[in-house]
């Protein structure tokens, strides 16, 4: 009776109202995580019918189905679609559902960043899908090559919507990274180290952290290119001193990191579901933990393969050919791993099982494929043709489609409470391996006959026809490999009888709790002392929700959760989540509000989202915090914790860290960006250089000193129990960016010269970090007054602090770099 | 956290080894360093090969320092151990090339 009278009280809590309220309010991550699961799978579909319109075209020569204009678009719609529309997105859902449950905790981080992630990724996806409706799709490919996708060449505004819409996604996936990186490592159950963590949860942390330092770059691409394309910037430009490939370096900066941000998850997944099904423990813990480290370092030195043919020096192609083929070790010890666990185990073939071997198949052949094109004599070959293409699918499908489908079967029952029944999903599997070897094992052939990719005809009588026939029949069998599987899901949501509890006998967490899970996931948390503590104790789910762990008693109406020690996963205090709210979709509307004015190139209009976002901003940080002390509360077992606004360190300075790192890639993307021009790019160095102000530059100096010494003093003082804020960090704060402004005055018409367009986004850069600490600085300032800070409640001060030394920090290499060349000069 | 930031710093020192040799590469031919000898060698060649030792001198010191001095938990104590040696055969065979190819052509 206690665990009903524990479910009651919980859910009342943690739940969310009925109906559209609920709809728009909902911060709950099982909610988000379903949602964009079911989302991206839409995605799938959609970008798979594109796929299935691909093949008709390609099915004999000659075909009339359709013509260039609209091929072009389905092939950019295809990668653009599956790539960040559905993998990235399917995996973060995941992610977001799973993550809390099997680190037993109660929900992420960040839950409105959670939110504001989902609606971020809706409204930026549904742009493009609309621009396919109204038939102004993207076109230049799914990595928009400049010049191709410069204004002279694609004039429309099909490219636009690549790089609005792509961006206004980016932000969903550095939010919920951010979101997933803290909660992993500061809200496990306590007793959780880190070497007790499930194999998943490291696969997540390594991948959120590339996400951070991976994406950047394509956001700065973006951004770059769409500037040219508004403004006339000339950064890819030739003629003004920009450089295509420029774009390549940004692109692939990301893109090929990308790989492995969306295999590790994947893979993540089959460590978790592999022991399972071969009824043991994982081989070789430690190793796989190593390994997936070094797979997600080592993938960041592979982005120059993707551009081995584009006039590269041979050391340096030797330089990332010799990574890509390194990247394939530690690849093959998470295999090895994966084979020895079921060499050890004794495996059995459900259903889970019978994808994870057409993963291991297909995702094998994908690897040694990469491995060919990793070596550069064989790359001059096979580039851009139809080997490279077979090549991405057995990697990608295999690596990902195939585990996640394994995924599907293993957790269907978290998510329906029902067990697997029906044979349908043999026959989907089947049809699925058959049509996708199908569709793409003649493929690396044809291409080494020279099949361009990409091309929307061929002449018949070159020996491409029976492939490509053979490709399309493929193709379609798999797509009704797919369809089988879709009509199979839904035939257990609807019919199938009710689980048991735990139905696989796994071990770790997500399993101790009721299926469907609840809300609240678990009425109280458990102290961990094993990898798999379900395995440990048969019985924990239900002591668990007997309240027999921690925080088992709700406590006024609040969404409380642990945060423990980063490393050891000792207990450390109690974090107090906030509820519903609609300030996430408003604050998604807002910034879509940015992205739509660019659309329609109504550019002035666009500082009225921007004052808006400052506005929602302001309203999200002023919406919590208290304004007394509370101290220590019971935790249960005789613990006393303080909550998460009275400690040093409290999420929301994790996520600053997080998201500043995030920031910190862009900014030495930029500063690349910069170095890579002066070096490589014709027409430098540029007509004019810099008008240098040494008096500007001294202004800067002082102002940052002022800055950074207030900020720093002002947390003092509070410690003291002084509230009054940063009066001088502010000052500081306000001379550096009238120094900036100085230098925007003097700065040379960017769209003369690829050098001037570089110092307007440098310069553009530092003034919107300054004036974002600048107004940090005020908001504390002014809750100081108000009361919200003390001695012990002094973390939204450090926060501010954070975002004040990388403002002036990054103010002042932006100063240096626009002068230091003028003055040498 | 120190303790997880120490484990992977073997691969970090990598990626900034790789990224300043390429880098260097880049400058030295963008600055015609191919062009000119230190003795027998392109002063391009010489810079690079020196940076290349040095970085694979780091991290050899890194494996012996981590071996020799803990911190934090056992786990991570052998994860940062098992990831500098990574780094370091990473380095050494990333930055081969310096000695094997042809610099700027």
């Amino acid at each position: 009776m206690k665990a009903l009278r524990l479910h009651r009280a919980f859910e009342a809590i943690w739940g969310a109202p009925k109906g559209w309220r609920g709809t728009f309010s909902s911060v709950n991550h099982s909610t988000l995580g379903i949602r964009l699961m079911v989302t991206a799978f839409g995605f799938f579909l959609i970008g798979g019918i594109l796929a299935m319109l691909i093949r008709a075209q390609l099915a004999t020569p000659h075909s009339a189905f359709v013509g260039p204009e609209a091929y072009a678009q389905f092939f950019t719609m295809h990668g653009s679609i599956m790539m960040f529309l559905f993998a990235i997105p399917m995996f973060e859902g995941f992610a977001i559902y799973m993550l809390p449950k099997m680190l037993g905790t109660r929900d992420f981080a960040f839950p409105r960043l959670t939110a504001y992630g989902w609606w971020c990724y809706l409204f930026g996806g549904s742009m493009l899908l609309f621009a396919m409706l109204a038939g102004v799709a993207p076109d230049a490919g799914w990595f928009m090559y400049t010049p191709l996708s410069s204004k002279p060449y694609s004039p429309g505004i099909n490219s636009d919507f690549w790089l609005l819409g792509i961006t206004f996604v980016e932000i969903s996936a550095i939010v919920t990274a951010v979101d997933i990186v803290v909660t992993i490592l500061k809200m496990r159950a306590p007793g959780m180290s880190l070497d007790k963590m499930p194999l998943f949860a490291w696969y997540m942390l390594v991948t959120t952290m590339m996400m951070l330092v991976g994406f950047p770059p394509l956001i700065l691409g973006s951004i770059l290119l769409e500037l040219e394309r508004a403004f006339g910037w000339p950064f890819f430009d030739a003629a003004r001193g920009g450089d295509s490939l420029l774009w390549q370096h940004l692109f692939w900066l990301f893109g090929h990191p990308e790989v492995y941000i969306i295999f590790l998850p994947a893979a993540g997944a089959v460590s978790m579901i592999l022991p399972v099904m071969a009824r043991t423990r994982i081989l070789g813990y430690g190793w796989i933990v190593g390994a997936v480290i070094a797979l997600g370092v080592l993938s960041f030195g592979l982005w120059v393969h993707h551009m081995f043919t584009v006039g590269i020096p041979h050391m340096a192609l030797a330089f990332f050919s010799a990574a890509s083929t390194l990247v394939a070790i530690p690849t093959g010890v998470q295999i090895f791993a994966w084979i020895g666990t079921l060499w050890a185990g004794r495996p059995q073939m459900k259903m889970p099982m019978l994808y994870l071997i057409g993963f291991f198949i297909v995702f094998v052949m994908g690897g040694l494929t990469g491995v060919m094109v990793a070596v550069v004599p064989f790359d001059w070959q096979a580039h851009d043709s139809a080997f490279v293409t077979a090549h991405l699918h057995y990697v990608l499908f295999g690596g990902f489609v195939f585990p996640m489908l394994a995924a599907a079967y293993y957790w269907l029952a978290h998510f329906t409470g029902r067990q697997y029944q029906y044979r349908l999903g043999t026959a989907a599997f089947w049809l699925i391996l058959v049509g996708f070897n199908l569709t793409f094992l003649q493929m690396h052939i044809v291409g080494l006959l020279g099949q361009a990719r990409r091309i929307e005809t061929y002449p018949a009588g070159i020996g491409w026809t029976a492939y490509n026939l053979v490709s399309s029949i493929g193709g379609f069998i798999l797509a009704f490999g797919i369809g089988l599987f879709l009509i199979d899901i839904l035939l257990q949501f609807f019919h199938a009888p009710k689980s048991r509890r735990n139905p696989w006998g796994a071990g770790t967490l997500e399993w101790a709790m009721l299926i469907p899970s609840t809300s609240y996931n678990i009425a109280s948390i458990p102290h961990v002392d094993d990898r798999e503590p379900v395995h440990d104790q048969p019985d924990l789910a239900l002591s668990l929700a007997r309240g027999e762990g921690y925080l088992a008693e709700p406590r006024n109406g609040w969404r409380e959760t642990l945060a423990v020690k980063t490393s050891s996963g000792k207990i450390d205090h109690i974090i107090v989540l906030p509820g519903n709210t609609t300030l996430p979709v408003w604050t998604a509307v807002v910034t879509g509000g940015f992205f739509v004015l660019m659309l329609l190139k109504l550019y002035w209009l666009t500082l009225l989202p921007l004052l808006g976002l400052v506005v929602m901003a302001w309203r999200w940080a002023a919406e919590l915090g208290r304004k007394e002390d509370v101290g220590a509360l019971s935790v249960g077992h005789g613990l006393s914790l303080v909550t998460h606004a009275e400690v040093q360190d409290p999420p929301g300075w994790w996520g600053s860290i997080f998201l500043l790192t995030a920031d910190g890639t862009f900014f030495a993307s930029l500063l690349f960006g910069y170095a890579f021009l002066w070096t490589v790019a014709p027409a430098w160095p540029p007509p004019h250089l810099f008008d240098a102000g040494i008096a500007d530059l001294a202004a800067a100096l002082a102002g940052a000193a002022l800055a950074a010494f207030g900020a720093r003093s002002a947390l003092r003082r509070l410690r003291r129990g002084s509230t009054g804020g940063g009066a001088l960090a502010i000052a500081g704060l306000t001379i550096m960016l009238l120094a900036l402004c100085a230098a925007v005055l003097r700065a040379p018409p960017p769209t003369e010269h690829a050098y001037n367009a570089v110092l307007a986004v440098l310069i553009a850069y530092a003034v919107f970090h300054v004036a974002i600490a600048l107004l940090m600085q005020v908001f504390v300032l002014l809750r100081a007054r108000a009361g919200f800070l003390s001695p012990q409640r002094s973390a939204e001060l450090r926060i501010a602090q954070l975002w004040a030394d990388y403002g002036v920090g990054s103010g002042l290499i932006v100063l240096f770099a626009i002068h230091v060349p003028a003055l040498i000069a | 956290m120190t303790a997880l930031l120490r484990a992977v710093s073997g691969l970090i020192v990598w990626a900034v080894a790789f990224s300043a040799l390429y880098g260097l590469q880049g400058l030295g031919c963008a600055l015609g360093w191919d062009a000119m000898m230190v003795g027998p060698i392109q002063l391009g060649r010489a810079a690079l090969i020196a940076l290349w030792l040095a970085f694979v001198a780091v991290q050899a010191w890194m494996i012996w320092h981590f071996s020799h001095h803990t911190h934090g938990s056992m786990f991570l104590n052998r994860l940062a151990v098992a990831i500098a040696v990574i780094g370091w055969v990473a380095t050494i065979y990333t930055g081969v090339p310096v000695v094997t190819t042809s610099m700027c052509f």
